[in-house]
Formats: C-alpha cells, sequence, structure tokens
C-alpha cells in the first residue's frame, strides 16, 4: 500500500475543483428538501424532535447514497475509469480521498445545514403557531439523539461506495436494488424468524422493535412475554452494523478498485 | 523508467477467446512506435495493458522496473495514455492545468500553452465551450507537455480536421526523445506516414511484422508499375492507383523506395508468410 501526502491533498484538491460546485448545489437541494418536509409537517401541526429525526435520517440516506456514488461515479464509464484509474495515485489515496469527502465534508456539511433549517423552521413555528409549546430543534450534537442518524449514514455511504466500484454499469440502481432486497429479507427475517422459532397460538400478536426486542401479546391474559438479545449481544450488533459493516464494504471497495480495469 | 517488455503475454476479454497468446515484445526508447492493425485486432487492449488499464491472464507487461498492472503511482506519473474516447472534467482549461499537471513531475506549463497557441485555443475556455476535435488538442498538447518517458496515443488523428492532423505530426515529432517510448495505434495509416518507426503490425491476435523503417526499406521495394506483367518480380501485394499499379516486391537488390505504410499493411496482411520470411533472412548491410 502507498500513501503519501502530498499526492493525497492533491488528488482532493483535484477533486473539489473538479467536483466542488455540484457538491454545493447537491446541498442546497438537501437544505431544499428539509426545507419542504419539516415545514409541510409543521403546517400539520406534527413537528417534534423524532419526526425532526426521521427526516434527517432521510435526508442523509438519500444525499449519502448519491454523494458515495458519486465518489467513483467516473467508473460507470470507459474514459472516465480510463481517467480515474490512470490519475497518478495509488488505490489507498483514492480511496482515502473518498472516505474524507464522505466522512470530512458531506457529513458534516449536511448537519450543519440541517440545523439551519431545523432552527429556522421550529423558531418560526414557536413564535407563529405554537407560543406555547415545547417543541424544539434537534439537537444534532447529542449522541443519543442523531447517533442512529450518523450510522445510518455511514452504512448507507460504505454500501453505495461499495457498490460505485462494484458493479460496472448502472451501478447506481443495481446498488440501490441490491440495498433495498437486502434490507427487506433483513427485516423479513428479523420479524418472522424468532415468530416461527417460538411456540405461539393466534392469540398471540407479536410487536417487534427493529434489531431489538420481540414482544409477544397475549390477547386473552393480557400477558406480555418480551424477547431479546442479552445487553452485550446488542452491543456487539451494533457495533458490527455500525463499525464493522462500513469497514468491511471500504476495504472491499479497495479490493475492487485495485482489481478494477478499464 | 526504460523500455517496454511484454514476455509471453495472454490475454483476453473472455478466458476462452484469447486475444493475444503467447505475446512477447520489446519497445526501446527513443522512437515512436507504430501500431497497425484492422479494427478489433488488439490495437487499443494492447496499450490499456502497457499503461496497467487491462491485467494480462499470464505473462507480464513491464515498464522500467514497473509492472503496468500494479499501478504503483510512480509507474503512472510516468505514463500518459490518450484514449480514442476521453473524458474531460467541465472547467477551464487552466483550471484543468492547474489541478492536474502537478501530478507530472516534468510537466512544462510554457510548453504546453505553445501548443495551445498552436491549436489556436485560449486556456480560459471552458471545456463545455469546445468542440470534441478542440478538446482532443488540449488533452493531446497536455499529454505532450507532462513529458512522461511512457506515452501512448490511440487514433491520435480521429476527430481532428487536415490541418489539425499535420500540427499533430509536427508536434508528435518534436517530442521525440532518447529517453521516451512513444507508441501510436491507428488504422489510418497514412495519418502517421513519415513518422513513426518502428512499425508494429498486429492481426488475429499476433505481431505479424515488428520491424524498423530501415529494414522495411531494405526487404520491401514500393513501386508503380504499368501493367502487372511490367513487375520485375510477382509482387506481394498489389492495387490499382491513378499512375498505373501500385505494388510492394521483394527488394533483393537493395533499391531505395518511399514506403507507403498502407500498402505495406495490406502487404503484410496478406501474405504474412513471405514477407516473415522475407525478414527472417539477415540484413544486407550492417545496422
Amino acid at each position: 500500500m502507498q500513501f503519501s501526502l502530498e499526492r493525497f491533498f492533491l488528488l482532493l484538491r483535484k477533486r473539489w475543483a473538479e467536483s466542488g460546485r455540484m457538491y454545493l448545489l447537491g446541498l442546497a437541494i438537501l437544505a431544499g428538501f428539509w426545507a419542504l418536509t419539516l415545514s409541510l409537517f409543521i403546517l400539520a401541526g406534527n413537528g417534534n424532535q423524532n419526526l425532526q429525526l426521521v427526516m434527517l435520517i432521510m435526508g442523509l440516506i438519500g444525499g449519502g447514497a448519491m454523494f458515495a456514488y458519486h465518489q467513483f461515479q467516473q467508473l460507470s464509464t470507459t474514459p472516465g475509469a480510463i481517467r480515474f484509474l490512470h490519475l497518478p495515485g495509488s488505490h489507498l489515496e483514492k480511496n482515502l480521498v473518498a472516505l474524507l469527502f464522505i466522512f470530512g465534508f458531506f457529513l458534516p456539511a449536511a448537519m450543519a445545514v440541517f440545523y439551519v433549517v431545523d432552527l429556522s423552521l421550529v423558531e418560526i413555528a414557536r413564535r407563529r403557531w405554537w407560543p406555547d409549546a415545547d417543541e424544539s430543534p434537534l439537537k444534532i450534537l447529542d449522541w443519543h439523539k442523531t447517533g442512529d442518524a450518523i450510522a445510518t449514514y455511514g452504512i448507507v455511504t460504505a454500501v453505495f461506495a461499495l457498490g460505485s466500484v462494484y458493479f460496472s454499469r448502472s451501478a447506481l440502481v443495481k446498488t440501490g436494488a441490491a440495498f433495498f432486497v437486502l434490507g427487506m429479507a433483513i427485516l423479513f427475517a428479523n420479524f418472522w424468524l424468532p415468530y416461527w422459532l417460538v411456540p405461539h397460538s393466534e392469540n398471540i400478536m407479536m410487536v417487534s422493535e427493529m434489531f431489538d426486542k420481540l414482544e409477544l401479546h397475549n390477547r386473552e391474559t393480557s400477558e406480555v412475554d418480551v424477547m431479546q438479545l442479552p445487553e452485550s449481544w446488542k452491543t456487539m450488533f451494533n457495533v458490527f452494523l455500525a463499525v464493522l459493516l462500513p469497514v468491511y464494504c471500504w476495504c472491499i471497495a479497495y479490493v475492487r478498485l485495485r482489481e478494477k480495469q478499464a | 523508467m526504460a523500455n517496454v517488455q511484454i514476455e509471453q503475454l495472454r490475454f483476453g476479454y473472455k478466458r476462452s477467446r484469447p486475444m493475444f497468446q503467447d505475446l512477447s515484445l520489446t519497445l526501446e526508447p527513443g522512437h515512436v512506435y507504430g501500431l497497425l492493425g484492422r479494427n478489433g485486432a488488439g490495437k487499443s487492449s494492447l496499450l490499456r495493458l502497457m499503461g496497467g488499464l487491462l491485467f494480462p491472464q499470464e505473462g507480464y507487461c513491464r515498464v522500467g522496473d514497473f509492472r503496468a498492472a500494479e499501478r504503483h503511482p510512480d509507474f503512472l506519473r510516468e505514463v500518459f495514455y490518450i484514449p480514442e474516447e476521453f473524458d474531460l472534467p467541465h472547467m477551464r482549461i487552466s483550471d484543468y492545468v492547474r489541478v492536474n499537471a502537478p501530478f507530472y513531475p516534468r510537466f512544462d506549463r510554457e510548453q504546453f500553452e505553445r501548443y495551445l497557441d498552436e491549436f489556436e485555443l485560449v486556456s480560459h475556455l471552458r471545456m463545455t465551450e469546445l468542440s470534441f476535435g478542440q478538446k482532443k488538442k488540449v488533452f493531446t498538447g497536455f499529454g505532450l507537455a507532462a513529458n512522461t518517458t511512457l506515452l501512448l496515443l490511440d487514433e491520435p488523428t480521429n476527430g481532428l480536421d487536415i490541418p489539425s492532423k499535420t500540427q499533430f505530426r509536427r508536434l508528435i515529432a518534436q517530442v521525440v526523445d532518447p529517453e521516451r517510448v512513444i507508441v501510436v495505434s491507428t488504422h489510418q495509416v497514412r495519418d502517421l506516414e513519415g513518422l513513426i518507426d518502428p512499425v508494429i503490425i498486429l492481426e488475429n491476435s499476433k505481431v505479424l511484422l515488428h520491424e524498423p523503417m530501415e529494414r522495411i526499406h531494405e526487404k520491401l521495394w514500393f513501386t508503380t508499375v504499368p501493367t502487372l506483367e511490367q513487375a520485375p518480380a510477382p509482387p506481394l501485394y498489389h492495387e490499382p492507383s491513378l499512375r498505373g499499379i501500385a505494388a510492394v516486391l521483394p527488394n533483393p537488390e537493395g533499391r531505395h523506395s518511399k514506403p507507403d505504410l498502407e500498402l505495406l499493411f495490406n502487404a503484410v496482411l496478406k501474405n504474412p508468410d513471405t514477407i516473415a520470411a522475407l525478414f527472417a533472412q539477415p540484413s544486407l548491410t550492417p545496422a
């Protein structure tokens, strides 16, 4: 693995010169999306922090997927792939440039944009419609509130970066489709596997909290049985999802980039 | 970096259908190699193998101390590949140079500006304002000014108008350097006449001819005869021309003629074995 700080900065400068304007435009579009959706919810009288968090996650998933895909988008055409692969820089440096733009630029910039939009809209709403309500903007620096959003962003961007290196043609569509199918399969397995494994009857109603616990409500006795992983397992599972899975995807992307031909 | 060495290379887009098998070739610095072949003969693939963009299935391609397929950054900064179709970012020419030139240690800005002048372009123009031919001139000018030790050009005259083809030939002639290997692949052989030496002709995954122009002069006689019966020997290849019949003949008497690359190409494709046998004979004069 070759790494030169000088080449790394040259690659960063080149990426910014070629795509910086588009990235800023992307952030403006994201700001518009958040302004529109949050305004609609506020006008409908529903602007609590959970909803704000959901909108943050949706924006980060959509924007992050597009941004990560763009990092290796050149590889989807032969002339683009030639330009990318023949640029004098190591595969490691090119991968690190993508990583830095995804985590060092887009994530903080998108969070800041969300904060500004959210703060402005909630403030306007409080003055005009909710003088007595205690609604407040989402605290984006509070890890307990936004940790899930950042972890989701990390997973989505890693998967889409890998997809754009892995697939030669229509990488965005193929990655999106693969991500959707895999996600649905995991959700399905997460819900139904425990249900099939546990003895149950028609009186049992199942309520699932994603990857966390499964509640079996007995309609006759009103008893609730809870199935959940031990805390240590849950921690391991969260670490796997939020850290190991993205790291694994980035490692595969690096290997695949080395093998890429044009 | 020094020469390009291809050794027992096997390559194909499908493993069952090799494009090259046991291909061995050495390219020395100080020459402009002309890589000629029909469409699909593997010219572009061979250039990409040299540039590390395609990987051999067996054998290797080395450029100096580097295996091309490893795409080591020190290798990449000594190689510039100008493909037939290329992709340039939407920015001003001057910005393109500002962010790309530092990757090439011997890039010469004055040289690049001279090329732009010659092509009647100015550096504040945006790439989006340029035609395909103009973009090609910018990219070619950048590649030449990068002064890399290996310069690979794939169909460089495609998309250029007639005056630009002349300019291109002049520029290539200017950048020939004892330290530099230039490989030009083309099927428009007339565009590069007088520029390329040696000539490599590819056909059906094989190198049919790899000879310097001096040997081609020595072994073949390019002439025009009024009728085939008046030819001093049975031609290796002939075709009608305005002045009679243009023919390629063996040249046992060492007569001097100006090689016509198109005739040479057709002659080699038509009579590969006869021509191979002719060139296998030792030279009459010492090299």
